[in-house]
């Protein structure tokens, strides 16, 4: 009895060996270094997710809402309200990463054993991610909450921080980056200088700082061994991510442990190819979520470029061939041609004549005017960018391509709106004749190329449609470029009777708001 | 039956009356005081026969039972004299009287029989049990108590009131029985358990769940690995004044269960057997190939694909695949449910040997229960030994040992959601080849494979296997006579294994390559208590219990997994792990906690018309933080039993009436370990391939983490009528549940998600009552009838955020903690209502929901509070009938008032998958049923408003019919009863909605799943010999 009285305090001792405690194991190296590489993982909630893709595709000029897509998010309806999940996973992954990068800056000087150097990319690393965070938070919803300091307490209260306020801080993290990161990073995928001088360039040319956009387009293009791929399709072949085209990536891999939730891009451009005659579901076509398909007018700009671009036929697909023996047409084989999708008309006898060979869809078939035949019809699809036969199975939607969210091209048409916009129309042309010239078809060089006259805002918009199509970049282009409003209502026939100026912000979600206790202060963007 | 219980129950509430431990200072001048009952104990054993009297005769007689059980101890006495005898193991005595005496013979629980000797030597004497139930003993907390004496609100059953039933688990078995406790099932899977609670919910992040004490020591088992044969009694503590000794684990009630002991006498042998079908209503109403294909139409007519309102084969062939497109033409339609579903079968058979001698007495059984559930290979099987030994060593000390040996194993064949895969697969697909071959994809749909490819291509195992063992060991020491010190030393060990693997053609792998996965958990549990009881009348009217306990509790579980895929060989199943070309995760766990307790409580009783308990227990918990680890929980109750009084005579209608009162403050069982500390989470990234795992803050610390209290107030009442013919107990309680430990939910721009603090405030009202009465009691029929009826109203009172509603969670202030929040469904869009519809840009055939906020669109302020998961109330009512050896029983449960979230209500809208047959809105159908189908869209708008239904539903739970052979005809082979009886369970039920005539399983714990409900039947035979 009196043993067991002596050992009582002790057995009240709780102790937990599971994990490390914060306090003591983020100021060791190895701590310190967790902390950084935990700071990478929200990005994740984002590039290669449906939140990313939903957020930046539908509601555009060139995309509409197709089967199991938030047609909300497309048509700016009521359905796009505060409470939608998406706004929350990116904004609740953002900030905590952002919290993850405030750890880091503020642990850096208590961290003992780190040799100095390791130390201060590390810290440039933090910089540049907390950055990245701000960027889409503040592209996407305006005023935010700018914390910059480590909570070590409860804080039940927020404040937005002014546009120009967020700005001005990621302008200021970047250039701070930007001095401690090193041209070619230690492991591939953390953050280097020109990612950092990459994003500068993006945020000055968001800000209109065009000459600064200009200088740091310039510099990520003239400074590193950078070069675009003379195969437009190369850049996405799948087994050679690591090309001298991307500029820094958000890694996704095939081991499965590392993969978390994996890049899910392959299932959201891809029509349902399966329910016809002579095909099935497989791993090479992929698997299809229906989610997104072009517009009838970004259709037809397709359709009226592919003599000369070769982007289209690259990287779209209009054939498939048969490889399911039990739903076979009469005069069909495996391997034949099963379905043929082209954004244009084929004569009625012609596409009866092939019955019993094969399915066409032509753009009769795809499209009524510019309205499309259901949700779930056939179209042209963006494919090669997002494919991704490596997964372990169909069923697997985890994949393993990694996300480019800088790349080479995007640095030439960044310097051409820039200078446009600077009137320096004949530097301006020379960059975007750059991309265009490796897009041509074999013989279309000159074809491709355009005069100082021919370049506005409107054909830079056309161009990064087809340059960046499916990259996650259409809707903060529109905004950006003022052109959201006007293209969509041009363009858009399901959004056109209800977007609004209140549209160019995303709702606060609902989850944020209501856990604030100082409502009052913190108000929703108007209109939701 | 439960007279017998008593007694047994008596043996052991002696063994806990003397004690003594002086490093507890109780109340020094105590005088011991013997209870009642115990008095009359010792009186029996030191009777002493007078040999003084002249003109004797020999009696030679057996007393017995109404079921023909011989009764030990039973008193026999000459009236007006104090000689007598006892009887004796088998029921037998002999005395010598005088010519013309009157014997009376009495044992406790028994109507004492008078009996007129005249010049008869042999006497066979039946006592009939005694209708009153204030002599049983109920078990409480840390000892036994008269019913008579109760301060606390406690209900009890015995296996007597399921004894006659095969029920296959305790859950089962408590179901409907005890006011206030409601169980309801998750399903009709073999092995599935319930969910239990008792008087509601009260807590959002710690269990609900009561506590299990088996045989004296915390049960943290599974209540799956608990054989319902081997029970007793289950007594269920439910206001706080008697969950309070159980301090920080009482709040959500304690369910006590002892098992049975052995008695006195030569070994006895009872087998007990059953076996019988498991039968699924009817069917679920699916759509055939032709229903299935017309709504496809319709939903290619709604999203502007099918052009002709009717049947049309050209378009046909542009929208079915060839092969469904073959079977339209042909008229086929596969039926694959009815391929899939079986009868069940149960079986359940054991042998217990039971008896005992002076120094020991034993109960030890062996039981095997299997069941196979409509899937062919959804199997649960149960093995149990237990073992019950007590020790009288000697007149001071006794010892006793429980040991109870599960080993269960759930296994299945297919996945879980097969019936929903048969049904949802196009019946218009080919699932056979001529030849009989099975095909992989039936159609041309590459995401619906052959429904029952696990089976096709035994692919598919799961198999959860559980080992366990709880052991505990008492020993009683009589320290004086009044004073009892006894210390519980109890441990188990749990093993868990469960095992999967899905070879390339299982349903769920849809060709990909094969996959396994195992995940284990060894858990360990140990207790030491120390318990001083002592126990004293003064001056015959003073009844003082005084308690005290010391207890330490530790648990510790570690949990393993590991999952991979491309298993090179799928024919090595699961048992081969390591050869997989993939590991997909592994993982490892640790979670220890510890306890310690102290406790007191002290019984004082005036001439049993005054009763007072007040309790008070201390727990610490290596949880909570170092300035918070400890929580109190006080208790008061009392009782006044006013028949005891002058001014009131007990008259032929009146014979008891009580009336009792108590408060009490309890606490939950804690929050799980380190959730003090502040974690840090791991996350994973990489770079290229190599792993880039790291560490940062997810949780913020939070060191002022205190214990969750609830208090209760209880006012209960208790009445006898007729004798105890009619026999009514009623509570009412008010339970205020405060600090509670909850998630609050923070500002996520601080990188925090959540936090636990003690913040809310909980509340349940309730009122229960219970009715036994004895309708009918003559020698050769004999009918009574319980009833139980509780509700309880649940309310949220305050949330992290005051009084301000949580819809994220979906928890409201005033309501209960689950409840459904959603779109009112209001009917469907007519085609009169085309201009209207579009204002809400709707069209006809689509969901009109209430317009709630009227702001003329729909958004997220029309939803609202559409129902609960709480019932209004729940009643049950059971009917035993007995007519000479023929005996009858069946009980009828009504819930009601609770709102159920079907699914298949809500169906995809598109083409693709089959469907029950609803109701649904064409043009030419202008239904309110449900929405048109759409091949545009994969669900309805707002279509989860669909699938609310009422929840009430009143059901035949129970009906058995047994026959006990005469034992004329059972002693010549030996056998001294024998009963054989044919039973049925859930023979009807009647819904409120339409679930009913969908021959859907009504009750649910979540929401319905796709199962039909199930009857059952049995044949049952028990032997004792």
């Amino acid at each position: 009895m009196l043993l067991i009285g002596a050992c009582t305090e002790d057995l009240l001792q709780e102790e937990n060996i599971r994990t490390p405690v914060a306090d003591q194991h983020f100021n060791t190296p190895e701590g310190f270094n967790d902390l950084v590489r935990s700071s990478y993982n929200f990005l994740r909630s984002y590039y290669g997710k449906e939140e990313g893709h939903m957020l930046t595709t539908l509601g555009t000029d060139i995309w509409g809402a197709g089967y199991g897509s938030v047609q909300s998010f497309n048509n700016y309806d009521g359905g796009m309200a505060p409470s939608h999940g998406f706004y929350w996973n990116v904004w609740s992954g953002f900030y905590q990463g952002i919290a993850t990068c405030n750890t880091v800056i503020s642990r850096f000087s208590k961290v003992e054993g780190m040799s100095e150097d390791e130390g201060n990319i590390r810290l440039g690393e933090a910089y540049f991610l907390r950055a990245m965070y701000y960027h889409i938070l503040v592209m996407h919803w305006g005023d935010v909450p700018l914390e910059l300091e480590e909570i070590t307490t409860v804080k039940t209260t927020a404040t937005r921080a002014p546009e120009e306020e967020v700005y001005g801080q990621i302008v200021e993290d970047l250039l701070l980056a930007e001095s401690l990161l090193p041209d070619v990073p230690s492991d591939y995928g953390r953050a280097t200088k020109p990612a950092a001088q990459a994003l500068l360039a993006r945020v000055y040319l968001t800000t209109n700082q065009n000459i600064k956009a200009t200088d740091y387009a310039k510099k990520v293009i003239e400074d590193y061994n950078f070069s675009l791929l003379d195969d437009y399709a190369e850049i996405w072949n799948i087994e050679n991510q690591i090309n001298s085209e991307v500029i820094w990536a958000v890694q996704y891999t095939r081991d499965e442990r590392l993969n978390e939730g994996g890049n899910r891009s392959h299932l959201y451009f891809l029509m349902e190819y399966d329910f016809e005659p002579g095909i099935t579901l497989d791993i090479a076509y992929g698997r299809s979520w229906v989610r997104y398909f072009p517009s009838r007018f970004y259709l037809d700009m397709l359709q009226e470029t592919r003599w000369k671009d070769s982007r289209y036929e690259k990287i779209w697909k209009e054939v498939w061939f048969a490889n399911h023996e039990g739903s076979l047409l009469s005069d069909q084989n495996l391997g034949d041609t099963a379905l043929l999708v082209v954004p244009y008309d084929i004569p009625q006898e012609v596409i009866d004549a092939k019955a019993d060979k094969y399915t066409i869809f032509d753009i009769d078939r795809i499209y009524d005017g510019e309205n499309p035949i259901g949700k779930k019809s056939r179209w042209p699809t963006l494919f090669e960018k997002h494919t991704d036969p490596l997964r372990s199975s169909n069923i697997n939607i985890e994949g393993s391509r990694d996300w480019f969210v800088f790349r080479l091209s995007e640095m030439y048409l960044i310097a051409a709106e820039a200078l446009m916009k600077e009137g320096e129309m004949a530097d301006g042309v020379d960059y975007i004749n750059t991309v265009r010239r490796r897009a041509a078809k074999l013989g279309h060089e000159s074809d491709m190329e355009i005069s100082p006259n021919e370049l506005t805002i409107d054909f830079i918009l056309d161009e990064r449609a087809l340059e960046l199509a499916g990259e996650m970049f259409r809707w903060p282009d529109l905004k950006r470029t003022g052109k959201l409003l006007e293209r969509v209502r041009l363009y858009n026939p399901e959004a056109r009777p209800r977007i609004k100026e209140m549209h160019l912000v995303r709702p606060i979600p609902t989850n944020m708001i209501d856990r604030i206790t100082n409502k009052d202060e913190f108000l929703q963007n108007p209109g939701y | 039956m439960k007279n017998r219980i008593a007694y047994l129950l008596r043996k052991v509430y002696k063994q806990l009356l003397y004690a003594c431990f002086l490093q507890y200072l109780l109340i020094p001048n105590l005088l011991a005081n013997n209870s009642r009952n115990v008095i009359e104990l010792n009186h029996l054993i030191t009777i002493e026969t007078n040999w003084t009297t002249a003109f004797m005769i020999l009696i030679d007689g057996t007393v017995v039972d109404t079921n023909g059980e011989p009764i030990p101890g039973a008193t026999v006495v000459v009236e007006g004299t104090t000689s007598g005898t006892v009887s004796d193991l088998y029921g037998n005595f002999n005395l010598e009287v005088a010519e013309g005496a009157v014997l009376v013979i009495s044992f406790i629980g028994y109507q004492p029989q008078r009996i007129p000797i005249g010049n008869k030597g042999n006497l066979d004497i039946i006592l009939r049990e005694e209708l009153s139930a204030l002599n049983e003993v109920v078990v409480v907390g840390y000892g036994t108590q008269e019913k008579k004496d109760l301060t606390g609100a406690v209900s009890s059953i015995s296996s007597k009131d399921f004894a006659n039933m095969p029920v296959q688990g305790v859950d089962k078995a408590l179901a409907g029985r005890i006011p206030g406790l409601d169980i309801v099932s998750s399903g009709t899977t073999p092995g599935s358990t319930s969910q239990i609670r008792l008087r509601g919910n009260r807590s959002f992040t710690a269990s609900n769940e009561p506590l299990i004490i088996l045989n004296g020591v915390p049960f943290y088992g599974s209540i799956n690995d608990i054989n319902p044969y081997d029970i007793e009694s289950i007594d269920v503590l439910k206001d706080a004044a008697s969950t309070a000794i159980y301090g920080s684990r009482g709040a959500n009630g304690v369910i006590i269960i002892t098992s049975k002991s052995g008695q006195l006498g030569p070994p006895k042998f009872i087998l007990e057997s059953y076996a019988g079908p498991k039968m699924a209503y009817g069917k679920l109403p699916y759509q055939n190939g032709e229903q299935y294909a017309e709504r496809g139409r319709e939903a290619l007519r709604q999203a502007g694909n099918y052009t002709d309102p009717n049947t049309n084969s050209t378009l046909d062939e542009m929208f079915f695949d060839p092969i469904e497109f073959g079977n339209i033409q042909a008229g086929n339609s596969f039926d694959y449910p009815s391929a899939l579903l079986q009868n069940g079968f149960q079986q359940k058979h054991q042998l217990t040997i039971m008896g005992g001698s002076e120094g020991i007495n034993y109960n030890i059984a062996g039981n095997v229960f299997t069941e196979e559930g409509l899937f062919p290979g959804r199997q649960f099987n149960r093995y149990t030994l237990s073992t019950k030994l007590n020790f009288t060593l000697s007149s001071k000390v006794n010892a006793g040992a429980n040991i109870l040996l599960s080993h269960n194993e759930m296994a299945a064949k297919a996945h879980d959601g097969v019936l929903e895969a048969s049904i949802r697969t196009s019946p218009l697909g080919t699932p056979y080849n001529e030849d009989g071959s099975p095909r992989y994809l039936p159609t041309g749909d590459g995401f619906s494979p052959h429904p029952l490819a696990d089976y096709e291509w035994d692919s598919y195992r799961w198999d959860n296997k559980r080992w366990a063992a709880y052991l505990n060991a008492f020993v009683d020491i009589k320290l004086l006579p009044e004073l009892n010190y006894r210390i519980n030393l109890g441990t188990d060990v749990k093993l868990q294994n469960l095992n999967s693997s899905l070879g390339q053609f299982s349903y769920n792998r849809r060709g990909g390559p094969p996959v396994a996965g195992n995940s284990s958990a060894v858990a360990n549990q140990s207790l030491y208590e120390s318990i001083l009881t002592y126990d004293k009348t003064f001056q015959e009217h003073h009844k003082i219990t005084a308690t005290a306990i010391h207890g330490i509790q530790r648990s510790r579980e570690e949990l393993f997994n590991t999952n991979v895929s491309n298993i090179p060989y799928e024919t090595s199943r699961y048992y081969n792990i390591g050869s997989a070309e993939i590991i997909n995760s592994v993982g490892s766990d640790l979670r220890e906690w510890n306890l310690i307790s102290y406790a007191a409580r002290l019984f004082y009783g005036y001439k049993s018309k005054y009763l007072l308990t007040l309790s008070f227990r201390t727990d610490g918990a290596s949880q909570f933080s170092e300035d918070h680890k400890w929580g109190y929980f006080p208790s008061a109750a009392m009782a006044w039993n006013i028949m005891e009084e002058n001014f009131i005579n007990p008259s032929d209608w009146l014979s008891n009436l009580k009336l009792r009162v108590s408060y009490g403050v309890t606490g939950n069982q804690g929050i799980d370990p380190y959730q003090t500390q502040g974690g840090l989470s791991r996350t994973t990234y990489a770079w290229d391939e190599s792993p880039a795992f790291g560490f940062r803050s997810s949780t913020l610390a939070n060191s002022d983490l205190k214990w969750e209290s609830t208090e209760t107030y209880n006012i209960g009442m208790d009445f006898e009528l007729y004798e105890g013919r009619v026999n009514v107990n009623m509570e009412a309680y008010y339970t205020n549940t405060y600090d509670l430990i909850m998630l609050r939910l923070l500002p996520i721009s601080t990188g925090f998600n959540q936090v636990l603090e003690n913040v809310g405030n909980t509340r349940n009202r309730g009122f229960e009552l219970g009715v036994n009465t004895v309708n009918v009691d003559q020698n050769k029929f004999r009918w009574n009838t319980d009833v139980s009826f509780f509700l309880n109203r649940e309310e949220i009172v305050e949330l992290f955020n005051g009084k301000q509603d949580d819809i994220g969670n979906q928890w409201f202030i005033g309501q209960p903690i689950h409840v459904y929040y959603d779109f009112k469904k209001i009917g469907i869009w007519q085609l009169t209502e085309e201009a209207q519809a579009a204002e809400y840009a709707r069209e006809p055939g689509q969901i009109k929901v209430l317009d709630l906020d009227e702001s003329g669109t729909v958004n997220d302020a029309d939803r609202m509070i559409l129902g609960s998961r709480q019932p209004d109330f729940v009643a049950n009512i059971a009917n035993n009938f007995t007519y000479k050896n023929w005996d009858l029983a069946f009980t009828t449960y009504v819930r009601w008032g609770n709102t159920i979230y079907v699914p298949h209500f809500n169906p995809a809208s598109g083409k693709r998958y089959n469907h029950l047959a609803l109701d649904y809105w064409t043009p030419n159908n202008p239904t309110n049923a449900h929405p048109r189908p759409d091949d545009d869209v994969q669900g309805s708008l707002q279509g989860s408003s669909q699938a609310y239904r009422d929840g009430s539903y009143i059901r035949l739970r129970q009906l058995s019919i047994g026959y006990t052979l005469p034992s004329a005809l059972t002693e010549r082979i030996s056998v001294t009863n024998s009963r054989i009886y044919l039973s049925g369970e859930n023979l009807w039920y009647w819904t409120k909605s339409e679930m009913g005539k969908f021959n859907m399983e009504p009750e649910w714990s979540g929401n319905a799943g796709l199962m039909p409900a199930i009857r059952t039947f049995v044949l049952g035979i028990n032997v004792s010999f």
